[in-house]
């Protein structure tokens, strides 16, 4: 009887190991370009002194082309593909799509820019951005909230409220 | 009912100490719904050590000195220090890593799931569940035989202080030599409590908690085992005091999706909370009981803790812990591992019979 229980219980558990290793196989393809999964994955990549020379002349003259306003999107789409691992390059995409009026597009990029540095939502830091990233998540969420109420939501607009709500619990502190 | 006496109202105290100071520290200082957690602040302790690189995460908080400190002066006092070791070390070791591997994957260890639960945070009842099942799974292989070793042999009187001593050397070091320790000045590690009342809360709960034999885990493995309620009380008395605290203070805010110090991956949740369940029935105690234990003199615990730290460690280094966004690739292979790292002890401990 207890043979037969251990037994069963050993069949248990190799299935549950298996139904927990499936976990691991891509359920979907993403259907933004931020996902919650991309940002739970997302790693901070460290950079040889000559690669961090070039990013920063790179950054540099992103910085000036988004503040002037001119093709700056081509560029920041460079720059996202060659430093992924930057967290400057995401906020500075961040800033960009937010002032052209993406602003779920804009919150993802701070999300990104978050999850690789959260400095961005330390009050004594020098790169703070909490309150602007606080008000950009309560607009966007208000907005898609409403939306679901009125005529539900796309996959993309469902990603979207998942990365507001993990900005929203990195806003609320607590441990890393 | 039959008003509790003796151990049972010490298993209360203990239970009121540590939902009073666990919602009261995250309001004087310490991270949101964290005022109290075993393995957040060891993996401070590790990145103190600078045994991993992220220093918001670097601090020696004085609670957990405090915890272990009480407990061994208590015991001292009260002539319970006991050295004594039996168990199988490195298996203990591995244990304690996986501890915090488990709780780095929920974000936060057994009494924190309590505090979370205080503070309004339900994403917390999955960590619960996979707790107490883990206990529960635990127990089932102890009764059908498990061989784990003597914990009651005596051991060199030296052994058992060893490692209460380097906390509370390290402790006074830190305070004597700024800078030999890192302190993280962003993050987590730049939220403190004020160090008086950290320590002092952490040398009542440790000496309360040596008292009262206070387990998060024990308190399933009490009633799943003998149907005994005593420890379980305790519980019950944290949950209750640390959700009238959070009341009080104006810092309960219940709800699922945008909870401080959580993420919203419930099945993983659950899994590295049932890891966690599991490996602390296998080596004799959950984290914060393993404090208590080393400092009584338990020199198995120690070897625990020393696991646990090393856990700290390696959770931020190979990108193990978990974040806001969710369990990490590496956070969830961590946690198989654990769960086949467990039944491989209960598979090769089997009592010849």
């Amino acid at each position: 009887m207890t043979k037969n229980a251990d037994r069963i219980a050993e069949i248990a558990i190799v299935a549950l190991l298996v139904f927990l290793g499936a976990q691991f196989l891509p359920s979907r393809t993403p259907t933004t370009e931020i996902s919650i999964n991309t940002l739970a994955g997302a790693r901070v990549k460290s950079m040889d002194p000559v690669e961090s020379a070039y990013f920063k002349k790179e950054l540099t003259q992103a910085r000036l082309v988004v503040d002037g306003d001119s093709d700056a999107a081509e560029i920041l789409e460079k720059l996202k593909k060659k430093y992924p691992g930057r967290h400057e390059v995401w906020a500075l995409s961040a800033r960009f799509l937010e002032t052209v009026g993406k602003n779920q597009e804009a919150l993802s990029h701070y999300a990104r820019a978050v999850r690789l540095n959260s400095d961005y939502l330390e009050k004594d830091s020098p790169i703070f951005l909490g309150h602007r990233i606080k008000s950009l998540t309560n607009n966007v969420l208000e907005d898609l909230i409403l939306k679901k109420r009125k005529s539900g939501l796309s996959p993309e607009e469902v990603e979207y409220v998942k990365i507001a709500y993990f900005l929203r619990r990195r806003l609320a502190g607590g441990c890393e | 009912m039959k008003w509790p006496k003796g151990d049972g109202l010490l298993i209360m105290a203990s239970g009121l100490a540590l939902g009073f100071f666990g919602a009261a520290l995250a309001y004087w200082g310490n991270p949101a719904n964290s005022g109290i957690c075993i393995s957040c602040f060891t993996e401070n302790l590790a990145g103190a050590l600078g045994l991993h690189p992220n220093t918001r995460m670097a601090y020696l908080r004085p609670e957990l000195v405090g915890f272990i400190a009480g407990a061994f002066l208590v015991a001292l006092a009260g002539k319970e220090f006991r050295p004594r070791a039996g168990r199988l070390p490195v298996q203990g070791f591995i244990l304690g890593v996986f501890l915090i591997v488990g709780s780095s994957v929920f974000m936060g260890c057994p009494i924190k799931i309590i505090l979370r639960l205080g503070a309004g945070d339900m994403t917390a009842l999955a960590g619960l569940g996979g707790l107490a099942a883990g206990v529960f799974i635990g127990i089932r292989f102890l009764r059908s035989g498990l061989d784990l070793g003597n914990e009651t042999a005596p051991s060199a009187p030296f052994q058992g202080a060893i490692v209460p001593l380097i906390f509370i050397a390290l402790f006074i070091l830190s305070l004597a030599i700024p800078g030999l320790l890192i302190r993280g000045e962003t993050g987590p590690a730049a939220h403190a409590a004020p160090v008086a009342i950290s320590l002092s809360a952490g040398l009542l709960i440790g000496a309360l908690a040596q008292r009262s034999r206070f387990c998060v885990t024990g308190s399933f493995s009490n009633l799943f085992l003998a149907r005994d309620m005593s420890l379980m009380r305790g519980l019950l008395i944290l949950l209750v005091s640390a959700t009238a605290v959070n009341i009080y203070l104006g810092i309960f805010r219940m709800g699922m999706l945008d909870q401080p110090g959580s993420h919203p991956d419930y099945l993983w949740n659950g899994t590295s909370m049932l890891l966690v369940g599991f490996a602390s029935v296998l080596a004799g105690g959950c984290p914060f009981r393993q404090l208590v234990l080393a400092g009584e003199g338990l020199v198995d615990a120690s070897v625990v803790i020393v696991g646990m730290v090393v856990g700290g460690s390696i959770v931020h280094l190979w990108q193990i812990t978990s974040t806001a966004a969710g369990p990490t690739p590496a956070g969830k292979v961590a946690v198989l591992l654990g769960l086949i790292y467990c039944f491989a002890v209960v598979r090769f401990n089997r009592r010849e019979s």
